[in-house]
């Protein structure tokens, strides 16, 4: 996610993650290592972190055969190029909201790909998790690539494709990188897992402007 | 086999073969190839390579300098010199490793047999105008005394020749199978005024010495008489001062145009070090040779040089006299190409910085420095126990069948995990690793406790520390987290842990603020944390 990216800004040069449980079992790791050992120093072979991440792609076997996305991502690049894009379409959003599209947004972060997989207790929370590319281009679909979000959108899908360096996927539109994006407010002020409090204790939410884009899109009140 | 005796003679443009005189035999000029770069004097030059010699242009305006120049081997037979005739040669055009090379390989059979290569080369990735570097290699199948004579034919009407005597002299660094620096040692016999010198040129005007140049062992520096360009004077062989005749002296010319030498252009004036790094400004700017391999087991000779203005020319972390020391290229970074500079090299990891592999096993010293550590944070304390609780039995199985090439792998990969199961006694710390005196890879618990808390900032990074800290050597790192996760919402739950048992994200960020280590890579192998 975008936020556990900026969260280890500065820390990792590299994120791999998936957007489910991994992997049914162990057995992955043992592919994974043989792999990593037999394609690169076996044959002299120098290993970069691109081939890592593209070793764990490649052994990547979700639990079932339901939606399932896997990525690696530049963080620094991420900070440096996909932020301000992030950024700037949320302040574009802001506007729209101001200038009373707030329920077209809605209309369009639900129809967003969203990732599947429930976390606890079966709750379906993490639908609120959701394809930034997918939803960017949407914005495009529905306001057009010259108005001033669906030159923003365009932005962030550009920067998208810089950062992200692997991507694998079955079904769905997924390209890489999700972002905290409830299609209710119920999501984002959840009670049971005191949603909006934790998330604005992220340093996504305190330093980038998608927080206030959200509280825009959801405000308190309502 | 033959036993092989190494001369380098980088005599100032040079080039080309002839051997055994066949250059004036020659009618139709057939050209295989040219460089263009700057000599020594900075000189602007073209060499276009022929099959029986070189032709030598100014680059700038196509001025033929030397028609023909070539060199000619000669042996001792009694008190004469007899010129060896090659009964076989060719011509091979090569790019490989970053240099352009046109070698002219040679072979005379009989009592005393040689055979060797005349190469010329010029570093690619530096471009044109890259200095132009020759190299011979003679081997002889006996010891046999020798000399090589370089000849320049069309010089206005004038030729000359130098003589070199073939000598060699090996000299400090020398690595026992490494550092084959060769420095060529000619002497010239009866000329007191060049000691123990090479190459030598004089020039005469008028019947009176005008300059002369020639290398001076000790000092480790051209020694050079100063001359006025722009004098026109004639340019002449010096032989055996007991017959010590002017072979040619017909006409004048603007010495300037032969560009052949390594002048002593002052640089320090009455300061011979100007920038203090120990090495003298003369030798700074008339370079020295060094052997470089980057790739395979092709070493090259190559002339070098450096800045008398500054300690350290390529700002590398080591300076000039220190580059000198270490057979390094001063103006080049990492001089064998290995991607680790030499500075890292040399300082960090005791590796030769002037071949890309130091101990000769076929693994880049980048390769081998540029590893992999690779640790394993597993937190199974939890509905995935199922799943998970034989995860380093299973590291270890995709490792275990590789044993032939174990000792590799393991100098490139080094893996640590630490692992926690819901079973009060199952947390440990484990190494896989080969172990070369059993020939197979093994997993050593080298931890245990009875429960960790994994939900813990702290748990991660002294992980990470430990890891780090034993595994100093590698600067790539990856770490892979598995366990449930839940994005922003947090990750790494843990029931053995009550109340709070999972880590949030600023308690992620502090595990890794935490951290003695840069990390590469993070694989969440956890739900939604990309």
């Amino acid at each position: 996610m975008s936020e556990v990216i900026y969260q280890l800004r500065g820390y990792a040069d590299m994120i791999v993650g998936s957007e489910e449980t991994s992997w049914e079992d162990a057995e992955e790791y043992s592919s994974l290592f043989n792999h990593l050992a037999a394609n690169y120093p076996a044959r002299g072979v120098e290993l970069h972190v691109e081939d890592v991440s593209q070793e764990i792609i490649n052994n990547y076997k979700p639990i079932n055969n339901g939606n399932h996305t896997i990525s690696s991502l530049w963080v620094g690049r991420t900070i440096s190029t996909l932020i301000p894009a992030i950024n700037n379409l949320a302040q574009e959003l802001i506007n729209l909201v101001n200038e009373g599209h707030g329920n077209e947004i809605k209309d369009i972060i639900t129809v967003t790909q969203h990732m599947n997989v429930p976390i606890r207790n079966g709750e379906f929370f993490n639908h609120s998790y959701r394809d930034l590319y997918s939803f960017s281009k949407l914005l495009i679909n529905r306001f057009g690539s010259n108005s001033k979000v669906g030159e923003a959108a365009r932005d962030v899908m550009n920067a998208i494709e810089q950062v992200v360096e692997q991507e694998k996927h079955n079904n769905g539109d997924y390209h890489g990188i999700s972002i905290f994006l409830p299609d209710d407010r119920r999501w984002y002020y959840n009670s049971t897992w005191g949603t909006s409090a934790t998330y604005r204790a992220t340093d996504f939410a305190q330093y980038t402007e998608w927080d206030n884009f959200l509280k825009a899109l959801f405000p308190s009140q309502g | 086999m033959l036993r092989g005796v190494i001369i380098t003679g980088i005599i100032m443009l040079l080039v080309l073969s002839s051997m055994g005189g066949m250059a004036s035999g020659v009618e139709e000029k057939k050209m295989h190839g040219f460089f263009k770069g700057n000599v020594f004097n900075n000189l602007r030059i073209m060499v276009e390579i022929n099959e029986d010699y070189a032709t030598i242009k100014n680059a700038k305006d196509g001025e033929t300098l030397v028609e023909k120049a070539y060199p000619v081997i000669e042996i001792k037979e009694g008190k004469e010199w007899r010129e060896i005739e090659f009964e076989e040669k060719f011509i091979e055009v090569q790019n490989h490793g970053g240099w352009h090379t046109v070698a002219i390989g040679f072979a005379h059979t009989g009592k005393i047999a040689v055979r060797g290569f005349l190469e010329y080369y010029q570093r690619k990735k530096v471009g044109e105008g890259a200095p132009l570097y020759p190299l011979l290699l003679l081997y002889f199948n006996k010891s046999v005394e020798h000399r090589v004579v370089w000849r320049y034919e069309g010089i206005a009407t004038n030729w000359f020749e130098v003589i070199d005597n073939g000598t060699g002299e090996t000299r400090a660094p020398f690595k026992e199978g490494h550092a084959r620096r060769v420095i060529y040692n000619g002497t010239i016999q009866g000329k007191m005024e060049f000691e123990d010198g090479q190459d030598i040129v004089v020039a005469w005007k008028n019947g009176v010495k005008e300059f002369g140049s020639n290398w001076e062992r000790e000092k480790l520096r051209y020694k050079t008489l100063k001359f006025d360009v722009e004098d026109r004077v004639n340019m002449e062989i010096v032989e055996d001062e007991s017959n010590g005749k002017m072979l040619k002296s017909e006409e004048s010319r603007v010495v300037d145009a032969y560009g052949l030498m390594a002048w002593d252009s002052g640089g320090g004036g009455s300061d011979p070090d100007s920038d203090g790094d120990g090495l003298s400004d003369s030798t700074e700017e008339a370079g020295w040779y060094i052997w470089v391999c980057t790739s395979g087991t092709t070493w090259h000779h190559i002339k070098v040089y450096s800045d008398p203005h500054y300690k350290d020319t390529d700002n590398d972390g080591v300076d000039d006299k220190a580059e000198y020391d270490h057979g390094t290229d001063p103006e080049d970074s990492d001089t064998d190409d290995d991607g680790l500079n030499d500075s890292e090299e040399i300082y960090t990891y005791g590796t030769y910085a002037y071949t890309w592999d130091s101990d000769e096993n076929g693994i880049s010293d980048n390769d081998e420095f540029h590893n992999w550590l690779f640790m394993l944070y597993m937190d199974a304390d939890n509905s995935l126990y199922k799943y998970m609780s034989d995860v380093v039995d299973k590291v270890f199985q995709g490792l275990s069948g590789l044993t032939s090439d174990g000792e590799r792998i393991n100098r490139v990969m080094h893996i640590v995990i630490e692992y926690d199961g819901k079973e009060w006694g199952d947390s440990g710390r484990y190494e896989i690793r080969f172990n070369t005196a059993t020939w197979q890879w093994e997993k050593v618990k080298v931890d245990s406790w009875g429960d960790l808390a994994m939900c813990e900032p702290r748990t991660l990074s002294d992980f990470v520390n430990w890891a780090a800290s034993k595994y100093w050597q590698p600067n790539r790192r990856a770490l892979i987290i598995m366990d449930h996760g839940g994005g922003w919402d947090g990750l790494l739950w843990d029931d053995s842990v009550s109340g709070d048992n999972y880590t949030d994200m600023n308690e992620l960020k502090r595990a890794f603020g935490d951290m003695k280590t840069h990390i590469n890579l993070v694989w969440f192998d956890a739900c939604l944390c990309r």
